[in-house]
């Protein structure tokens, strides 16, 4: 089912959600990153772009308080808040679908699937690419297959959106008349936007051939310690990755007898993500940490539908100090292995 | 969730960050892009730098002693005893019983404050900074050469260099935004040349790594002007037209060929020579340097050699040059801009000058400043000791870890009779105090912080100070009201630093309106300048460029037969200085735990001393055990000790030997031996 809205009727379309839910918008902040803030009156949403910080940010906190306890008793600390997040892109709402895999399979994660039940995402499809953005190769853009409650198109005067789940339909009636329906030649349009905004994207990586070099153990000698060389253990990759998930949990006095627990971001570029309480460390070599990190967003899947960890949306080359990130080392890899053939 | 736009804590890179906060609380930190330094990145500190905020040990409220153990008191009561204690002393032993101790951590406003409150309510010049631990040298031997102690260069244009020379800075670990820029150089073919007696992450993208002996700086520099004069690479012109004293250096390196470079420094004299050729042939060659040229008895001498490399080859005052000391703390080079040293007044405008005296005491409203140089840290811990000082009152420092020789320092601080501590957790040194006052930590606070490349910009207040705990500056203003100061009432930080723009010529053209976004470079002169990415264009600060030839001198203490090794300290990526904030943050901790001695395997063998197991090393001062982490990072002769864990305090071994000028002491080489532990 697709609808068209006037574009300048977004924000009061947004007014309406905002009644019942917390309803995040772009916004611009000083130095031009984009990023979701909670609407404020009389503040428009900024012009999409790509977020400087994905859905993570307020799905798996950085600080992430799990369970008070008093005495003897604990009490999981639930955040049921109604959200709504506008304007996301598809590769973060792929992220948010692997993400939802993850805190699901093994075990249900009360705390992250509190915070997910209360979220809708509305998406909007990418008209434009930054720089670092390689969605295509990653197949999770620029237009989103699924993920999304609702999907949205800027056509310009119009924008046309697509509910992707029943949620999604009942988010497009909360705007009424607001909707209505598209112009006859709206597939057409469609087609055209996808077909610009794909051409439009300037980075192609071939995944599949590096996901096989690095499941086969096929990169040249000592690529790993070349990348380790210039690896600073920053942890902005991950930190910054939508789909990175790693944490640790400290436990944390709050007065006496109280206390609370807390998961924090982690990531496994860290020592002491793996080293062990005997001091030993399976992965002590930092080129061995480095590896697993890649192994882990390009050859870590089995499935078929999503192979692999990794969005394509470029934030760890963006905020890589040493400006290494998936794009600069998958191409030193391709090159590598080009070269010593 | 909300972002806060604020600098970050930890280091002298100065990388903007957004602080989250939630329900009042600090609850992440996010990079920024568009920021000159950070671009969109930070490393695992600022990463993590909300952590300590909330920690459970922050001070919330003012301590008192009694009874011998300290209580939580009202502010009325902490603030009466401590400005009574101080009133007190004064007046019965005069002003220079006193001394103060200002903080790199805090903003430029409160350093402001803490020497305005030493000088214009106290009459003292006794107010000092661990500026005088870190670089002390480069601000008297860039001041003697050049004519300004700062960073000559801006932190990108390190990108753009032909060759850079990386001395006594692990770089990496303690500025990962300068070493970015030195990556990115190597990236673009730009040569890189490391001396380090340890091996670091740079060496491994050297294109030679001189492996000297720790206090072998000067040879080893000297050596290099040898081969550079004796194969004519030097820069004839740029000495001709903007220097003087040349002949003076001439004469001095031609005493320093390769071979008793390689004598005194344990460097290959081939290695030497190319080092020089590759920094001389450069179009653009950059020195960086930090601690390990500093923190020796010879520092100023260390980096007068460095201003004579530069200027002897004409790498100065050119983008993508100079001499750049990489300042440790956060607010290192704003606290000495601003004057919270023992000789200046902010602007570096000296004590001893009588028209400076005149200028901020018509401006404070006072008559009479004192006109004699003040006690410097080290100078007056030891001053407590024999009785000389017997009041101090220091905000955000830890002497009883960042001083050399701990066990005197504790004697000197427990000889006194009134010892008053701010800060935000009870450090080591705050134990030890009469009466602890609760500052607030930078998330804080308004104010501004002054980065290595001497880009002023702002701190936000991103939540209010936890518990009972006051604004730093809300504090010195309220004790100087108690004192009978009149000139301290202000309606906040931006009040305080437009008196400070005011009587400060290289902060001068500076607002707070001025400084959104991103901060300006001094010098800024007047409202409509730009600010200034490098120094010396054209001509140098002081006129011409001023060669100081240095003579190689020994450390103070060498190894002999008792104690066999060189002793070297500093720091590790994953902890700041004293650790007090560092190892009350979870993820930083958890990487490095405990406290460690690196010792080469050969060293380790001859003493049975195994990886992982737990050695004892001791030298005259005293001796800790902690665990041996066995390297081939250091060599032979050599040990390294990070000095940030208080169980195994490596300042309890160091040596309180001082450089005779800028009063520095040798942190990094003392004799000392190590066994392994039983």
């Amino acid at each position: 089912m697709i609808k068209a809205i006037a574009t300048n009727s977004i924000d009061g379309w947004l007014k309406r959600l905002s009644a019942q839910a917390v309803v995040f918008v772009p916004q611009r902040r000083t130095g031009g990153d984009v990023v979701l803030e909670p609407m404020q009156p009389g503040r428009r949403a900024a012009h999409y772009r790509r977020l400087a910080e994905s859905p993570k940010r307020i799905l798996l906190p950085q600080v992430d308080e799990l369970v008070r306890f008093e005495a003897n008793r604990g009490r999981p600390v639930l955040d049921e808040t109604q959200r709504i997040l506008f304007g996301l892109r598809p590769c973060d709402a792929a992220a948010v679908a692997i993400l939802d895999e993850f805190f699901s399979r093994d075990f249900a994660d009360p705390n992250y699937l509190a915070r997910r039940r209360h979220m809708r995402l509305i998406v909007a499809a990418c008209p434009e690419s930054a720089e670092s953005c390689f969605c295509l190769s990653a197949g999770t853009g620029p237009v989103a297959a699924d993920g999304f409650d609702v999907q949205l198109f800027d056509l310009g005067e119009i924008h046309l959106a697509a509910a992707g789940t029943e949620e999604g339909k009942a988010l497009m009636a909360r705007g009424g008349e607001l909707f209505g329906d598209p112009p006859p030649d709206a597939q057409q349009q469609l087609a055209e936007f996808r077909r610009k905004s794909e051409a439009a994207q300037q980075t192609h990586l071939d995944l599949d051939r590096v996901r096989k070099i690095i499941r086969d153990r096929a990169e040249p000698a000592h690529f790993w310690e070349g990348v380790a060389d210039r690896c600073l253990m920053c942890g902005g990759c991950a930190y910054l990755c939508p789909t990175c998930t790693c944490y640790d949990v400290a436990d944390q006095p709050t007065g006496p007898g109280q206390g609370v627990r807390r998961r924090l971001w982690d990531t496994c570029v860290l020592g002491g993500f793996t080293r062990e309480a005997s001091g030993h460390n399976p992965r002590e070599p930092q080129s061995l940490r480095c590896a697993h990190r890649y192994l882990h967003k390009l050859g870590g899947s089995d499935s078929s539908e999503r192979p692999f960890r990794c969005v394509g949306c470029g934030r760890c080359a963006d905020t890589c100090i040493t400006r290494l990130g998936m794009i600069r080392v998958v191409t030193e890899l391709l090159e590598g292995v080009a070269g010593s053939k | 969730m909300a972002g806060v736009l604020t600098t970050c804590p930890y280091c002298g890179c100065g990388c903007n960050m957004e602080l989250q906060v939630a329900g009042g609380r600090v609850v992440g930190t996010s990079p920024v892009g568009g920021h000159p330094v950070a671009q969109g990145s930070l490393c695992v500190k600022g990463w993590n730098a909300h952590e300590f905020v909330h920690s459970p040990d922050r001070l919330t409220g003012p301590l008192l002693r009694r009874d011998g153990r300290l209580a939580p008191v009202s502010w009325e009561e902490a603030m009466d005893f401590a400005a009574g204690g101080l009133k007190r002393i004064a007046a019965e032993h005069g002003p220079d019983a006193l001394a103060f101790f200002s903080s790199a951590k805090c903003t430029n406003e409160e350093n402001f404050l803490m020497m305005k409150l030493a000088r214009a309510a106290f009459r003292t010049n006794n107010v000092d900074h661990c500026a005088r631990l870190c670089h002390a040298s480069s601000v008297v031997g860039l001041a003697e050469t050049f004519g300004s102690g700062a960073m000559t260069n801006s932190i990108e244009e390190l990108a753009q260099a032909d060759c850079i020379f990386v001395i006594g800075s692990n770089t990496t670990e303690q500025h990962p935004q300068v070493a970015a820029r030195i990556l990115e150089s190597v990236r673009r073919g730009g040569a890189l040349i490391v001396a380090d007696p340890r091996s670091i992450r740079l060496t491994r993208f050297a294109k030679v790594h001189l492996r000297h002996r720790p206090g072998s700086d000067v040879a080893l520099v000297n050596s290099m002007m040898h081969v550079i004069l004796a194969e004519k690479l030097e820069n004839r012109e740029f000495i001709s037209a903007r220097t003087e004293n040349f002949e003076a250096l001439a004469r001095t390196v031609r005493a320093y060929p390769p071979r008793r470079g390689e004598a005194i420094s344990g460097v290959p004299a081939d290695l030497i020579a190319q080092a020089a050729r590759t920094y001389a042939r450069a179009k653009a060659a950059a020195i960086v340097y930090s601690m390990g040229i500093t923190q020796h008895v010879t520092g100023v001498d260390n980096v007068r050699s460095l201003a004579n490399l530069a200027m002897l080859t004409g790498n100065v005052g050119r983008p993508s040059t100079g001499v750049n000391p990489l300042r440790g703390q956060n607010n290192v080079q704003g606290a000495c801009d601003v004057g919270a040293l023992a000789n200046v007044y902010s602007g570096y405008q000296s004590v001893t000058d009588p028209a400076a005296r005149q200028k901020f005491a018509r401006a404070w409203g006072t008559d009479e400043l004192p006109g004699q140089v003040g006690l410097t840290v080290v100078e007056a811990i030891n001053a407590a000791a024999d009785g000389r000082v017997k009041a101090m009152y220091i905000m955000g420092e830890n002497p009883m870890m960042s001083d050399p020789d701990i066990r005197k320092a504790e004697k000197g601080l427990r000889s006194l009779e009134l010892l008053i501590v701010q800060d935000i957790f009870l450090t080591e040194t705050a134990r030890l105090a009469d009466v602890v006052l609760a500052g607030a930590s930078f998330a804080e606070k308004d104010g501004t912080f002054t980065n290595t490349e001497r880009r002023v910009q702002r701190v936000r207040k991103a939540i209010e100070p936890v518990g009972q705990a006051r604004a730093d500056w809300e504090i010195l203003c309220d004790f100087a009201r108690r004192v009978g100061c009149e000139q301290m009432s202000y309606a906040g930080p931006e009040d305080v630093f437009n008196e400070l723009a005011e009587l400060t010529p290289s902060y001068h053209g500076m607002s707070y309106a001025r400084l959104e976004p991103w901060g300006l470079l001094w010098p800024c002169p007047e409202p409509g300048h730009p600010g200034t990415p490098y120094l010396h264009q054209g001509t140098f600060a002081r006129g011409k460029g001023h060669f100081s030839p240095a003579e190689h001198r020994p450390p103070d203490e060498i190894p002999d037969e008792h104690y066999d090794l060189i002793l070297t300290t500093g720091r590790i990526y994953f902890h700041w200085h004293t650790g007090s904030m560092t190892r009350r943050t979870n993820p930083l901790n958890r990487e490095s735990p405990e406290a460690f001695v690196e010792i080469s395997p050969e060293d380790a063998a001859a003493r049975g001393i195994r990886p992982g197991g737990r050695a004892r090393v001791s030298t005259r001062r005293g001796a800790i055990e902690l665990t041996a982490r066995v390297t081939e990072d250091v060599a032979p002769g050599v040990l390294f000790i990070p000095f940030h864990f208080h169980e195994a305090a490596a300042n309890l071994l160091t040596n309180p030997a001082l450089d005779p000028e800028a009063k520095i002491p040798e942190y990094k080489a003392c004799a000392a031996r190590v066994e392994a532990c039983p």
